[in-house]
Order: C-alpha cells, then sequence, then structure tokens
C-alpha cells in the first residue's frame, strides 16, 4: 500500500468533492465508504430498470456544484427541464417568470395590492431585516407584516421545497442569505441518475492515482499531538491503520469528534457541534404506467398539509425509468424536525396532499415508497444556520458535507462549497510543507 | 437452522436503500419503515450491506 496524503471518510457529495478537488491537484487521496456503492445520499441505485436517488433530487446548475464538475474536469450530466417551475395556489398553476419570480409568487399569493407592497417591501428593506444573530424565524418575521395564509403558505413552501425544514424552524436570517443568493431555481435532473454524477467524480480522483475503497468501515481517527496521523479502517474483517497528514471527515462534525476521541476537541468546539439540528424529508416515490403530472418540471404545492412539491423527472429524463414507466416524486417535510416523530400521521398527510395533486392516483398505494430521512440518516445533517465548522481543534482535521456547509451555501452546493474551502487550505499546506 | 432478514425499527428510518437494492421484491417501505416479505425473501443479504443504518439483522425463521 502506497501512502496518501489526505484520506477522506465517506464518500458524499461533500468528501467526494473535496477528494476530486485534490486528486485534480495531484495530491494523493484515498476515499474510505463503509458502504458497497459510493456516494451516500447524493447517489442512485438501480430497481428494476429505474434509477432511483439515494437522497438528491434536484441537482443545482451554474452554482458552487457544478463549478466544482468544471473546475475538475467531471462531465456534469444534469439536463434542465423545460419550464422549470410552477407554482400552484388554490388549485391554479402558475409559470414563473424568467425574472422577478418573488414579486410574482407574492402578488399571486396576497390578491391584494396593498398587502402584496407590504410583504415586499419589508423583504426590500434592510431596516427591516433580522440582524446576523436574530433567532427570529421565517414565520414570526413574517407575521409582523402579514397574516394572509396563502403568502404564509408560499413561504412555507419556498423553506419546506428548500431547506427541508418549515418556516417557524427555519432562521429568517437564512432565508435572507438564499434570496441574496438568487434563490434556488436553476437545477435539473441527471438523466443517467445520480449515480453517473457520482462516477464522474470517482474517475477524476482514480485518474490521478487516488483510491476509492467501498465496504470499508473507518473505526477511528488517529490524532497525536493535537495533529490528525491518520484512521483505522476495517477492511475485509481486518482492522488497518492508513496514516495521513490531512483527514477531510464527510461523515459529520459529531461523527468526526467520535472517531477521534472527545478529549482532542476543546468546550467550544463541542458546543458548537451538539447546536447542529437536522431537517427531516419525507418523500413519496410513486411507480406508474403513464405520466402522473402533464409538466416536466417541479410543482411547488401551496397550501398543502405536508407537499412541498411534486416532480415527475422520468417526463425529461425518460432514462430514469424503463421504457414506457414513471416515476413522480412527491417532497415534504414533518411537523417537526426532531422527535416526536409520528410518521403514520406525517405519511397520513402526505397521501391526502398526493390525492389533492395527482389526478389517477392509485388508491391502493401499491406503487408507492414512502421513504423519510430522519435521525442519523437526515434530509440534511445540519439545517441551514446550524453548520458546524470545516476546521476542528486538531490540526489537520476537517469536515465537509451537509453538516459543515460553506457559508451561504444550501443544500448540494452548501457542500460542493465547503469542499473546496477544506481542498484550498489543504493544497496550501500540503505545497508548504512539501509533502513526500 | 432457516434464517430470515429482520428489521429492527428503532434503527431502520425508511429511506428505501435495501428496498432498492432487492432483486426479489422481498421488502416494501411503508409510513418510512422497511417490512420483509418473508415469502419473496431469499436470504441472499444483499440488503443487509446496503442498510446505512445496520438496521437489518437475521433471525431465525
Amino acid at each position: 500500500m502506497s501512502a496518501y496524503q489526505v484520506v477522506v471518510i465517506g464518500s458524499g457529495a461533500g468528501g467526494l468533492c473535496a477528494a476530486a478537488r485534490l486528486s485534480n491537484a495531484k495530491i494523493k487521496v484515498l476515499v474510505l465508504e463503509r458502504l458497497p456503492f459510493i456516494g451516500g445520499r447524493f447517489s442512485s441505485l438501480e430497481h428494476r430498470g429505474f434509477r432511483i436517488t439515494t437522497g438528491a433530487i434536484s441537482i443545482e446548475c451554474g452554482a458552487a456544484l457544478e463549478r466544482t464538475f468544471r473546475e475538475v474536469g467531471a462531465e456534469f450530466d444534469v439536463r434542465r427541464p423545460s419550464p422549470r417551475v410552477r407554482y400552484r395556489i388554490d388549485g391554479t398553476d402558475y409559470q414563473m417568470p424568467e425574472r422577478g419570480g418573488l414579486r410574482f409568487l407574492i402578488d399571486l399569493a396576497a390578491r391584494d395590492e396593498k398587502e402584496a407592497g407590504r410583504v415586499l417591501k419589508a423583504l426590500q428593506a434592510p431596516t427591516l431585516q433580522p440582524e446576523e444573530s436574530s433567532p427570529v424565524s421565517v414565520k414570526d418575521w413574517l407575521l409582523q407584516f402579514t397574516d394572509n395564509p396563502r403568502v404564509l403558505g408560499l413561504f412555507q413552501t419556498l423553506c419546506s421545497g428548500t431547506f427541508s425544514i418549515n418556516t417557524y424552524e427555519t432562521p429568517a436570517v437564512q432565508f435572507f442569505k438564499l434570496l441574496r443568493g438568487g434563490g434556488f431555481s436553476n437545477f435539473g435532473f441527471a438523466p443517467r441518475g445520480n449515480a453517473a454524477l457520482v462516477e464522474s467524480l470517482a474517475e477524476v480522483i482514480r485518474g490521478s492515482g487516488g483510491e476509492i475503497w467501498a465496504k470499508s468501515e473507518v473505526t477511528g481517527i488517529l490524532v497525536r499531538n493535537g495533529a490528525v496521523r491518520g484512521v483505522v479502517v476495517k477492511k475485509d474483517h481486518r482492522e488497518i491503520e492508513v496514516p495521513a497528514a490531512f483527514v477531510i471527515s464527510d461523515v459529520g462534525p459529531p461523527k468526526a469528534v467520535q472517531l477521534s476521541g472527545m478529549s482532542h476537541f476543546d468546550t467550544e468546539y463541542l458546543s458548537g457541534v451538539r447546536s447542529i439540528k437536522p431537517s427531516y424529508t419525507l418523500l413519496l416515490e410513486v411507480f406508474s404506467d403513464r405520466p402522473l403530472l402533464d409538466f416536466p418540471g417541479v410543482v411547488m404545492t401551496v397550501g398543502t398539509r405536508r407537499t412541498a412539491f411534486i416532480v415527475s423527472q422520468t417526463i425529461s429524463c425518460p432514462e430514469l425509468a424503463p421504457e414506457g414507466k414513471h416515476l413522480t416524486t412527491v417532497l415534504g417535510t414533518p411537523e417537526f424536525s426532531g422527535p416526536p416523530l409520528d410518521l403514520r400521521r406525517e405519511f397520513d398527510l402526505m397521501i391526502e396532499d398526493a390525492r389533492d395533486h395527482i389526478p389517477g392516483l392509485d388508491p391502493s398505494l401499491d406503487n408507492m415508497m414512502m421513504r423519510s430521512f430522519h435521525g442519523e440518516w437526515p434530509g440534511y445533517r445540519a439545517r441551514p444556520g446550524s453548520d458546524g465548522p470545516q476546521r476542528t481543534p486538531v490540526h489537520g482535521l476537517y469536515n465537509v458535507g451537509d453538516g459543515a456547509k460553506g457559508p451561504g451555501h444550501f443544500g448540494l452546493g452548501g457542500s460542493a462549497e465547503a469542499a473546496r474551502l477544506v481542498a484550498e487550505e489543504i493544497q496550501g499546506l500540503a505545497g508548504s510543507r512539501r509533502f513526500l | 437452522m432457516a434464517e430470515a432478514v429482520s428489521v429492527d425499527a428503532k434503527k431502520c428510518v425508511g429511506c428505501g436503500q435495501c428496498f432498492l437494492v432487492c432483486d426479489f421484491n422481498a421488502l416494501e417501505v411503508r409510513y418510512g419503515l422497511s417490512k420483509v416479505k418473508r415469502e419473496n425473501c431469499v436470504t441472499c443479504g444483499v440488503c443487509l450491506e446496503f442498510c446505512p443504518l445496520n438496521a437489518l439483522g437475521w433471525e431465525r425463521a
């Protein structure tokens, strides 16, 4: 076994983006994945001719994730549906305009010029926006200006569809960051499945002499004198030590602490890690012999019980299903991203939404998966504003992934951005050390 | 001794990875929880490997 400068624990979007960037910079990387496939919740698995996501649905285009692919020379095979987004308010569908989308939506939802003007003014006036340290939620902030249920419902759909949490769980400060970043409207689907995107990054890593080991579980991070020294990995029923100057954890900041041993971290860092709060996601995946929507993009549903959007990805990407078959995904957020979680009730409400919005839905529910992402395998490891830091008190140990997203970024883009920050720091340090 | 796959409901979140990799229609994901359809299960054990939370295991049939 040859030496690796960097070991990456976990092959999710963050881990692979970091590894691909480092590989592209000629730094030798080993990626360790405990499951038999790579990509984590950023991948897809084949099921009876369908290519079905392991988590990520819409892939943001033209932002941090796509930039990573471009910069490392990986193919970014993402197809943007056209048109992309519709909003469904009180049973009527409205196509989003190319520009001025939020104004358009607030006008539609408020149905009252004065009220829409008041909400828009509040959104635009810096003096009415919460301060960076303010814990006020989107809902409480909005209630200062309107109690119109359709406007509140619109923001609920935006928060749930983007962050996978409710307006009363989303810090208003984070919502404004999303707005300043231009929202989340430029996206597509991977026609060969997310696994093809994952494989593109893996090719960059392997092509530069890096390695990816599946079925290899890290059981410890080695730390000595405040610096990381490598990892212990269980592979083929044996535990082996892999030395490395840098270790990047893509398994969430709490797990990195657990693997290293708590004594290596100061109380301030540990308290930050303890304050990370996940977001939970509910998915109904419906298999059918015909498209269940008449729209190739995402239908954002306003005023539902739990659902944020519905999408039939197979309309724009028929490659995702066997010929003549279709897949429709309904995404929702439970009442709270935390215990107690009454999944029976939550899914009953999701199904009621689906019946309202998908004409002719098979009432037997036989062709449906009711998937949830919560607890140790959540929608996002950290909801906006609760992310852990990329740097740790242990020299050479870093966090990436959706528990340590880069500042001002959300979703997959947040994982890609954190990976860029970490990879650039390691490149600088590795270069100055003239390692190996 | 015959063995069957069982789901630990305390660990399973219902992410569906086991269902997706099963070629024998021996799993279903209902209300955020995986269930084994014993009549279809050939005890190949692939689902155990793909579970991210070690929620699947063997038990005496």
